[in-house]
């Protein structure tokens, strides 16, 4: 029949072997990180007067000292956990004293052997501290490894440490390009990545602006928001005019940053076809309280999108009297039917709100202001003015 | 107690010593430290000290009465006395010689008048009754603010708690209270008032901004005032924006410089003073 | 007639350590995937990446019925997650209850008409949406009863982002779990359609404020049993599942997905438990239906706690209705897919393996386990085969069991004690004696539920999490 004793009594056999053999790999895991995290307390707590000293005298000093005794292996690896979390989060002097420090201490020399290690593990984990370090000297070899490593998510951990440690523009376009080419829309986390150079990258985005890849265009067009220098190239334009939606709204965003739009862009701009990008410039308007634009945002409260309608009225309440006069304008239908609902429901709550704000002088005299204007469209007799 | 009650050996040997370098303005570091020591051991720990770092001219004296041990290191800044002082209580420890705190200082950084500085450091010894063994950088008692402010840190990052609580308080005359989530945060605000709070966004239980709502709900209610500033990972406008609104000082992002921080606090203090 | 009986009990036996062996497969998946998931676990630098400008914004949904002890709370540590830029919407799904109320007043909430929500999706009657401008980013949705999915469409059509996210009102998200499955999200926004979070039982740690303050294994046996079949269920198989995109489920919990998608494939269905295992087919389908290249991802260190039923009445209720579910969505969409080559490993592997051994396992097994009783009424010396039978797909199944252990030492180690390991363990093979046959019944019944037609959102009657914490200090 369809039963052999023999091979059910093998079958149990393996079974539990395998069974040992799991559970014993486990309780070695778990025993070693036990033991590992016993040893690091006494090695950390041996340091503590060490840290102690570094943390008060990081001023004080011009170099820190290094521990008088050199480091074993595991010290370092513990004395690196704290040193390097104090440099990620510090920024100037400090930082570059602590930096200073860790190459005198061997952190540099430490991840790097490591990062020639068999174990995968420890390659990254090495090429993660060495991006923290700034190593410079370390790129080409991030590099080598970077291209060798499939593409998944630990690419990332290495490209951010090529971002770190390269001293080089056109290396971190190099990298820029090959997360490009190789990944999938991942743009905004190329960004987020190339931000952590401290390099001036300026002309690299502007270039890309002309590469044929519209990817690129995109990496190009959302770092350069961050850009302190306001002068952009001339295709930027042309951009606005792109047959990929996530393009055109990403070149008005920087065009809206870029604070070089005349009032005949913006009018343009609050007409534009794609929601996304009339909803992007009706709560600007709002939120950077350009009153000399309230007039235009009047169309925009009767737009088919309801998130545009909501967003521009929103925008006429934080542009000032005009902006809450336009809104009353609306809302007793002196424009038509489109809109009065929105800018009605807009009008109590903000009328709510400076009540509530009453006790200030100053809000008193905006309250009265807009009382005023409500009563002027509404009359006296209306249920808000009750209530009050 | 009084000048006239302490009366060690320390002072006396070393008082010519620290009245040529105040004379000549010349830098000084002073060790002193909790001890248990003998002639044999006193011998063995200035040739260990001379074997480690040669180059250091050292003075040593020890008050067997009181059982305190000083050092005076010649032409030391703070910084390098700090560290020398690692190496002193290295020996120590080793040999189960250190029974208490010890004490570093340097003329003229920590004080003005170095035999006065010496006096308070060996006075902060003998009062100091807490056994823990571990190093503390004179602080002159005479320029300590007779009303102690406060500042409360609140952030889930213990790293960071940590560095600025050691930070401000060495170099500012504050105390210093950390939390790690804005309900306990909010229940220390309660309990003490701080002149000053740096907080993160990110918070746990009660969000950032709620925090700073409730704070200064708190303020209107007991009329107090407290200076906020922002330290975040956050790097959107909207939050600077709306942390301004709230009523938020100053807003920093992380990474961020010790040195900054320190000038937004000296001059929203002086602001508020 | 004998012969007949023992040859069909065997014939279960083989069914089932045919499960096991797929399981096996599907594991051997996991293992190979969990290299990487360290790496992006440890190295990935969330918390800048928590405060980045570049970073998708997320609307959290949150169905609330009958939910007035925790809600508090929970939208609390909602509100505080550590995130760029999140709205929570909670959608009140006519509770009998004050959760409307507790909401209202902690927050004070304004009222105002549904007027600005879309109807991109048909729902229940909205009866109005709650709001306070102090506290921007959170909305609440008061509407008529429709179930948990109705709520989901409800609140998805108030949502601003274009991200949204699906959490039960009774579960913690721990801070970082959102900005974890954004960052996944990032590097390929355009392939991922849906990425779920890690669910782990809270029964027993120790809560504070909406947060879990220490980790620790549940006192009471149901708990326990439910967190080793939760670590088996979400490391060893999801895991596997995810790296050949054959994930069938995010669970509804705690799961990120592409709003677009969502609405394109018309919501979520009402009317049926199991919706959250509806929209992952539902996806899978249109997108290999029309041919678009897709990922639906499991990110095992975006972590949700939960409070898992402690009694047999609620356990059973809830199991029932999984069973259900499942029938439904099979009979629905998994019918459509099975063995059909356009749909790849869904239509191979995931929809088959879904259908013969989970569907219809109670059948198998229930019919089986009868014939072999029949077997050894009639012939007591067959008894060593079916011992044997037995034995091993009880150590085939612990074996999954202690590798899904493996997995979470390697990797999270949430449960550091030695002595938890032992504790997991010794329930990894109590499962074996009981409560696995319980399930297969609850499924039985769940079945015979959907005959009836039966549909409610079933008993789930919670405690406030801070009243878990005082018990708990108690004891």
């Amino acid at each position: 029949m369809f039963i052999n004793l023999q091979a059910a009594y093998w079958m149990i056999g393996i079974l539990l072997m395998l069974m040992l053999t799991v559970a014993v790999i486990t309780l070695i895991i778990k025993l070693n990180k036990k033991r590992f995290k016993k040893k690091e307390e006494k090695c950390l707590s041996g340091f503590r007067s060490y840290l102690d000293y570094l943390q008060i005298q990081l001023d004080n000093e011009a170099r820190l000292r290094s521990p008088r005794n050199p480091l074993s292996y595991f010290e370092k690896e513990v004395l690196q956990k704290t040193l390097l979390q104090w440099v990620d989060r510090l920024d100037g002097i400090h930082r570059q004293k602590l930096l200073t420090l860790c190459e005198d201490i061997g952190l540099i020399e430490h991840n790097r052997k490591r990062l020639r290690s068999r174990w995968t593990i420890t390659r990254i984990d090495a090429a993660y501290h060495l991006g923290i370090l700034r190593d410079s000297g370390s790129t080409p070899e991030l590099f080598s490894m970077l291209y060798q490593e499939k593409f998944k998510s630990s690419v990332y951990i290495i490209a951010r440490s090529i971002a770190q440690t390269s001293k080089e523009p056109n290396e971190i376009k190099g990298l820029i390009q090959y997360l490009v080419e190789n990944g999938n829309e991942n743009i905004h986390l190329i960004a987020d990545i190339s931000k952590e150079s401290s390099l001036d990258l300026r002309s690299v985005y502007v270039s890309f602006l002309y590469e044929e890849q519209a990817q690129l265009n995109k990496v190009g067009l959302i770092s350069l928001q961050d850009q302190i220098e306001l002068d952009l190239p001339e295709n930027i334009h042309s951009f606005v005019q792109s047959d990929d939606k996530g393009i055109r709204i990403l070149a008005a965003k920087l065009l809206m940053t870029s604070m070089v739009l005349k009032e005949q862009d913006i009018r343009e701009y609050l007409q534009f076809p794609d929601w996304e990008i009339r909803n992007l410039f009706t709560e600007w308007i709002g939120n950077s309280e350009l009153i000399q634009y309230a007039e235009l945002l009047k169309d925009r409260v009767q737009d088919s999108n309801w998130l545009v309608s909501r967003s521009s009225a929103k925008s006429l309440v934080q542009l000032g009297s005009r902006g809450f006069e336009i809104l009353c304008e609306i809302a007793v239908g002196l424009y038509g039917e489109r809109g009065r609902k929105v800018a009605n429901e807009f009008i109590e709550e903000d009328l709510k709100q400076s009540i509530d704000r009453f006790s200030q002088l100053n809000d008193m005299t905006v309250y009265n202001n807009k009382l005023y204007t409500y009563q002027k469209y509404f009359g006296k007799n209306d249920d808000l003015t009750k209530a009050i | 107690m009084t000048e006239a009650h302490i009366d060690s050996s320390i002072l006396q040997s070393f008082h010519h010593f620290l009245y040529y370098y105040q004379a000549s303005n010349l830098p000084c570091g002073v060790i002193v430290a909790r001890a248990d020591l003998d002639k044999s051991w006193i011998s063995k720990l200035k040739e260990h000290l001379e074997k480690e770092e040669p180059a250091t001219a050292v003075q040593v004296n020890y008050d067997a009465k009181k059982g305190i041990i000083g050092l005076l290191l010649d032409g030391c800044n703070l910084g390098y006395t700090h560290f020398y002082a690692l190496y002193v209580k290295e020996f120590l420890k080793e040999h189960d010689r250190l029974t208490g705190t010890m004490i570093v200082g340097s003329f003229p950084e920590n004080s003005d008048d170095a035999e006065q500085m010496l006096f308070h450091m060996i006075k902060e010894i003998i009062d100091n009754k807490r056994d823990g063994k571990e190093i503390q950088v004179f602080k002159n008692p005479t320029l300590k603010k007779t009303e102690t402010s406060s500042i409360l840190i609140v952030d889930q990052d213990v790293h960071i708690l940590q560095l600025l609580k050691k930070y401000l308080e060495h170099h500012t005359k504050y105390t210093v209270h950390t939390a790690t989530d804005g309900k306990s945060g909010l229940d220390l605000y309660k309990k003490l008032l701080p002149d000053l709070v740096i907080t993160e966004i990110n918070l746990s239980a009660v969000d950032g901004y709620q925090f700073i709502k409730q704070i200064k709900n708190m303020d209107e209610q007991t009329r107090g005032h407290s200076e906020i500033i922002v330290l975040t990972n956050k790097h959107l406008e909207e939050d600077i924006k709306r942390t301004f609104e709230y009523g938020v000082a100053e807003y920093m992002t992380k990474p961020f410089s010790l040195i900054e921080l320190q000038a937004r606090i000296k001059r929203l203090v002086k602001v508020t003073e | 007639m004998r012969e007949l009986l023992l040859a069909y009990g065997i014939f279960a036996m083989y069914y089932v350590m045919t499960i096991n062996t797929i399981y096996l497969g599907i594991i051997t998946f996991s293992f190979k995937k969990i290299v990487e998931i360290i790496k992006e676990t440890f190295y990935s630098r969330y918390e800048p990446l928590s405060g980045s400008k570049y970073v998708p914004p997320i609307s959290v949904l949150v169905p609330a019925f009958n939910e007035e002890l925790t809600i508090k709370e929970n939208v609390r540590s909602l509100l505080a997650l550590h995130y760029p830029t999140h709205e929570v919407i909670v959608v009140n799904d006519g509770s009998e209850d004050d959760t409307l109320k507790v909401l209202i007043d902690e927050f004070r909430l304004n009222y105002y008409k549904p007027t600005f929500m879309k109807d991109t999706i048909a729902t229940a009657e909205v009866k109005g949406v709650y709001y306070n401008p102090e506290y921007p980013n959170l909305y609440l949705v008061d509407k008529e009863n429709g179930g948990k999915a109705d709520s989901l469409n409800a609140g998805i059509n108030l949502s601003h982002y274009s991200l949204i996210s699906s959490i039960d009102a009774d579960s913690l998200l721990e801070n970082d779990a959102l900005i974890r499955i954004a960052r996944k999200y990032m590097e390929r926004p355009d392939e991922y359609v849906a990425i779920g979070g890690n669910v782990r039982i809270a029964n027993g740690c120790e809560i504070a404020n909406g947060m879990v303050k220490k980790v620790q294994l549940p006192k009471k046996l149901l708990p326990m049993m439910q967190t080793v079949e939760y670590i088996k269920a979400f490391l060893g198989g999801r895991i596997g599942w995810s790296e050949i995109n054959g994930l069938i489920i995010v669970s509804g919990a705690f799961g990120v997905f592409k709003k677009e998608y969502v609405i394109k494939v018309g919501g979520y269905r009402g009317g049926y438990p199991g919706e959250d295992m509806n929209i992952i087919i539902k996806l899978h389908r249109y997108m290999l239906d029309n041919d678009l290249s897709y990922k639906i991802d499991f990110c095992p260190d975006a972590v949700c706690w939960t409070q898992a039923p402690d009694t047999f009445k609620i356990l059973g209720s809830q199991r029932k209705r999984w069973g259900r579910g499942n029938l439904k969505n099979m009979i629905e969409e998994g019918m459509y897919m099975f063995m059909r080559p356009k749909y790849k490993i869904m239509g191979w592997l995931t929809i088959p393996y879904n259908i013969i051994f989970e569907t219809l396992s109670p059948y198998f097994r229930i019919t089986g386990f009868l014939s072999l009783i029949g077997y050894s009424l009639l012939d007591m010396t067959g008894w060593k085969i079916i011992a044997v039978f037995m034995l091993i797909n009880v150590l085939y199944g612990t074996l999954l069991g202690l590798g899904s252990l493996l997995l979470e030492e390697m990797a999270f180690q949430r449960y550091p004690r030695i002595r938890d390991y032992f504790k997991m363990v010794l329930y990894t093979i109590l499962m074996f004696f009981g409560y696995r046959q319980l399930g297969i019944v609850w499924r039985f019944l769940g079945h015979i539920d959907f005959m009836r037609k039966n549909n409610t959102w079933g008993t789930m009657t919670r405690t406030s999490w801070n009243e878990g914490v005082e018990k708990d200090q108690a004891a």
